[in-house]
């Protein structure tokens, strides 16, 4: 019983770390997306 | 437009490759007589630790192409690969402290593999720490890239750590290793799912590289 405790640790780590790292950079490319057009339209308007 | 066309067609085969391998290591897999249930971390283990080295090899060929061609998209390849060889590193010792556990009664061993996989993880932490302190932006590539090209002769020492020391490692790997057939195709599937997924954060992560590099381009456009 004991060792299923490590099992589903184990699992539950490695697959919470492989979502987190693209939680993250998903957001992080959102973000930079809406300044990139953000920027993008300010230039657009200066020209 | 390509690379968001690649992740959308390996997206959709990761979403069937996963639950596909979670049935097979969990229902399918007969339990091991010795280990037990907790054995199971092997395909998980094993799996990830393909994905970090096919990760560090990437950062290896992409690190000689950036010195051959001198061209910043093989340095945006090679820290993206680094990094992700990272977390695959990083899940390996995890879930190998967590097998070790119940099986070995310690959370960590000094042992040859586990010593050899620590300082694996150790150079490339140090790869990105010295990208943190170069502003230079060609010397930054360089540097990371000989670091890159440097720290991968540890790999064939992870690979070889248990034929050439004493280990208390299995050598589950080698040929013919006295995996049950049941076992070697369900780890063979897992491999398989796990490349994928390396691939695929590799493509996520690149393409979020170039839009970063994008964004710099613009600014200084804006500045100008």
């Amino acid at each position: 019983m004991e060792n299923w405790s490590y099992l589903v640790g184990a699992y539950t780590i490695a697959w919470l770390g492989v979502s987190l790292y693209l939680f993250v950079n998903a957001k992080k490319q959102k973000g930079i997306e809406e300044r990139l057009s953000d920027i993008e339209d300010l230039l657009k308007d200066k020209e | 437009m390509k690379t968001d066309r690649s992740i959308t067609i390996i997206f959709l085969f990761l979403l069937v490759m996963i639950p596909l391998n979670f049935y097979l290591i969990f229902m399918v897999a007969p339990t091991e007589k010795v280990m037990g249930e907790v054995q199971r971390i092997f395909y998980l283990h094993i799996s990830l630790a393909v994905g970090a080295f096919l990760a560090l090899t990437g950062v290896f060929v992409s690190s000689i192409l950036f010195l051959w061609k001198k061209k910043f998209i093989w340095d945006t390849a090679a820290y993206t690969c680094a990094e992700i060889g990272v977390l695959m590193s990083t899940l390996v010792l995890t879930t190998g402290s967590i097998w070790a556990r119940p099986i070995w009664n310690a959370w960590w061993t000094w042992d040859p593999r586990l010593l050899t996989v620590l300082i694996l993880w150790f150079i490339y932490i140090g790869y990105f720490l010295l990208r943190g302190g170069i502003a230079d932006k060609f010397k930054k590539a360089q540097y990371s890239a000989v670091l890159g090209i440097i720290g991968y002769i540890d790999i064939p020492v992870v690979r070889y750590a248990t034929k050439w020391w004493k280990s208390i490692h299995p050598l589950l790997t080698q040929e013919g290793g006295g995996l049950d057939p049941v076992m070697k195709n369900i780890m063979f599937f897992s491999m398989a799912t796990f490349i994928l997924l390396t691939i695929f954060l590799f493509l996520f992560r690149f393409r979020l590289a170039r839009i970063e590099e994008r964004l710099e381009i613009v600014k200084k456009r804006m500045e100008d």
